[in-house]
Formats: C-alpha cells, sequence, structure tokens
C-alpha cells in the first residue's frame, strides 16, 4: 500500500489480526503533515485567531476523518481533502461568505524590498496574492504549492484534469500580475 | 503526470517556507473529548425529553377519566411525536466524514441539508398554526352546531394553553429559518466563487 507516512505513524491502535490498512496515530499525521494543513488554513483566513481556529478545525476534522482513510488516495491527498472541506465549511458558517475582502491586501508591486527582508517580504506578498484569488483557482493553486502533480490535485478536489490545468493557468497570469517579476 | 509541477516549484518553495503555527495535539485532544461529551449530553437530553412527552401525553390520552377531545388531541399528538424526534436524529447526522466528497459535491450536499432544515422549521411552524386553527375551529363548530358547553370549554383552554407557549416556538422556528436561509446564501456564494 503506497503510503507518505512514516512505519511508526502506521502503528495500529489495536492489535487485531486482519488485514486492513491500519490507522495512522494523529500525533504523527500532525507531525508530519501539521505544517501543510497550517498553510492551507492560512490561505482562508487572514487574521490569526481566526486562522488558529481554522487550524484547529481542520485539525478535529483530520482526526475523525483519520479512520475512513482506506488508502485508496495518498495520505498527503486525503489530509488535503479534509482540510479544504473543513475550509469550505467554516467559510459557509462565517457571517458572509468572504473571498473578496482580502483585497486590501493584494501586495504591492512597487513595495520597496529594501525596507523588509526580502525572503519575508516576498513570502507574504505570496500568501496576500493566493489569499486574493478566487476560491476555486485557490484551492489549486494552494495545492500546487504544496507540491502536488495536476492528478493529486484532481483527486483531492474531486476536479477533472483538464479544469485543474485551465484554473492554475488562470491564477498563475493572475499571481504573474501582482507579484510581477518575483513570480 | 504525476509529479511536482516545475513552474510552480521557486513559489512552492516560497509558500512552504512560512511560519506556520504549531498544532497543539494536548488541545485538541480535550478539545474532541470537550465536542464529544457536548453531543451525547444533547442527544440524551433531547431524547429523554421527547420520551417524556410522549409519555405524558400517552397517559393524557389513555387516563381512565379522559375526555374525548383530550384523547384525541394528546394521543395525535404523541404518536406525531415519534417520527418528528426521529427526523430530528436524522437531521442531527452532522458527524458524517466529508473525507470521499469533493468541495462541489460537499457544498452541494451542504445546500440540499440547508434547504431541508429550512423546509422542516417552516413544516413545524405551519403544523403549530395549523394545529391552533383546527382547535379555534373545532371551538365555533362546537359553539355554533354542538350541545354539550364542556367541549366548547376544554377546546378554548386548549387555545389558551397553546397562545401561551406556541409565540416561543414560533419565534424560535422564525430564528431558525434565519439562520437557514443565511447558510443557503453563504453556500450559494461559495458555489458562485468555485465556478
Amino acid at each position: 500500500m503506497k503510503t507518505d507516512m512514516p512505519a511508526a505513524a502506521l502503528a495500529p491502535r489495536h492489535a487485531e489480526p486482519t488485514m486492513s490498512l491500519a490507522t495512522p496515530e494523529i500525533e504523527a499525521v500532525l507531525r508530519e503533515h501539521g505544517a501543510m494543513l497550517a498553510r492551507i488554513a492560512g490561505s482562508y483566513e487572514s487574521e490569526p485567531a481566526r486562522r488558529d481556529d481554522l487550524l484547529q478545525e481542520i485539525s478535529l476534522a483530520v482526526w475523525k476523518a483519520l479512520a475512513s482513510w482506506r488508502g485508496d488516495a495518498s495520505l498527503r491527498t486525503f489530509l488535503a481533502r479534509v482540510a479544504h472541506n473543513r475550509a469550505i465549511d467554516h467559510l459557509a458558517r462565517e457571517q458572509r461568505a468572504r473571498g473578496d475582502e482580502l483585497h486590501d491586501e493584494h501586495p504591492d508591486p512597487d513595495a520597496n524590498p529594501f525596507h523588509h527582508a526580502q525572503a519575508h517580504q516576498r513570502r507574504k506578498d505570496l500568501l496576500a496574492a493566493v489569499r486574493a484569488l478566487p476560491l476555486g483557482q485557490r484551492q489549486v493553486v494552494v495545492l500546487a504549492l504544496e507540491g502536488f502533480s495536476q492528478r493529486e490535485i484532481g483527486d483531492t478536489l474531486k476536479l477533472e484534469e483538464n479544469t485543474v490545468t485551465q484554473r492554475l493557468s488562470r491564477a498563475r497570469r493572475q499571481l504573474n500580475d501582482w507579484l510581477g517579476e518575483k513570480a | 503526470m504525476n509529479v511536482p509541477m516545475k513552474d510552480w516549484e521557486s513559489m512552492g518553495s516560497d509558500w512552504r517556507g512560512q511560519d506556520v503555527p504549531r498544532i497543539d495535539v494536548d488541545a485538541l485532544r480535550a478539545e474532541a473529548g470537550r465536542q464529544g461529551r457536548r453531543l451525547r449530553i444533547m442527544l440524551v437530553l433531547e431524547t429523554l425529553l421527547a420520551v417524556v412527552t410522549v409519555v405524558f401525553l400517552a397517559w393524557v390520552a389513555l387516563r381512565a377519566n379522559a375526555k374525548p377531545v383530550e384523547s384525541w388531541v394528546a394521543g395525535s399528538l404523541a404518536l406525531f411525536m415519534i417520527p418528528y424526534q426521529a427526523y430530528v436524529v436524522w437531521l442531527r447526522r452532522r458527524e458524517w466524514s466529508e473525507a470521499g466528497l469533493g468541495v462541489e459535491a460537499l457544498i452541494d450536499i451542504e445546500q440540499r441539508r440547508c434547504t431541508t432544515t429550512l423546509h422542516y422549521w417552516r413544516f413545524g411552524m405551519y403544523s403549530v398554526l395549523g394545529l391552533l386553527l383546527a382547535l379555534h375551529a373545532a371551538m365555533w363548530v362546537a359553539m355554533v352546531w354542538g350541545d354539550s358547553a364542556e367541549l366548547v370549554h376544554d377546546l378554548l383552554n386548549m387555545q389558551v394553553g397553546a397562545a401561551v407557549t406556541m409565540p416561543f416556538v414560533g419565534l424560535y422556528g422564525v430564528h431558525r429559518c434565519r439562520l437557514a436561509r443565511e447558510r443557503c446564501q453563504r453556500l450559494a456564494a461559495l458555489a458562485e466563487q468555485l465556478r
């Protein structure tokens, strides 16, 4: 069974004489993939307290969903899907559907890089630009930035591969416009 | 093609270089425990309340000195309560794993669920209103064509009892409908953004 989990993480919770795939331990999963989950949460919520709340919701959802992971998708794909679904549910519970309100955070292509540490500024600009993308594009971009292949993105979001290609291409153009040379 | 895309790699390294908050597993464990307890307590309380209500209505309907109108109204309500509570439990099935669903399918199922909730509360409010009107109509029928002052008196008493509690049920129903409508609108906006 193909998995991107370390062997220790796949230790069964209860030693049962079955051939079913062992449920990974939450601690190991969060250690391995917690940063990705946090970045996904950050792509939906800019305000730190709200982002932390969303991250906790995502982590809880991951915990509950882990038992249903059957290994038909890689664990990383499975976790990304759970995280995106939880984030969508989180958005649906907000007072209004967000997505446009982050436009005031658009990166300024003329920002003077000498006023900030360059790498830090680049990450900040990238995050702001990703958050400003329309939701459908934002989801595929976040996964592309996490290093997912187009097929994995399609599997995670249950999208056709040509839809993924189309959204990535549009998003890429948009990011290039916003981030200028830096992209 | 199942390899990371080249043209996203340089941006990806910036992306993955972000400072991210650490996930506190102990806090998570505590929250999971709290949520589980809250859910179990709520389900137990709701079921207990439904059982007590059904038992009380059955007692009213079946007691030896029950008046026919009381037996009919209380008996019908008791019979109505059982599928009603089953429906409430069905609506509470929020603990399903969405892991197998794509985002668009998730929004679609949530929209349908939201619409069901809206219909459920509207149905509840209109059926309560219908019950009140039926009692009122029955009272007028009894007054005009009947010859039992006692029946009119009983029907009037039931309406007075209902008039005290129904406004609260109605207001709560309106509140729940408003929440469900807002959620439907937000889901529609999200679905639009995903297109």
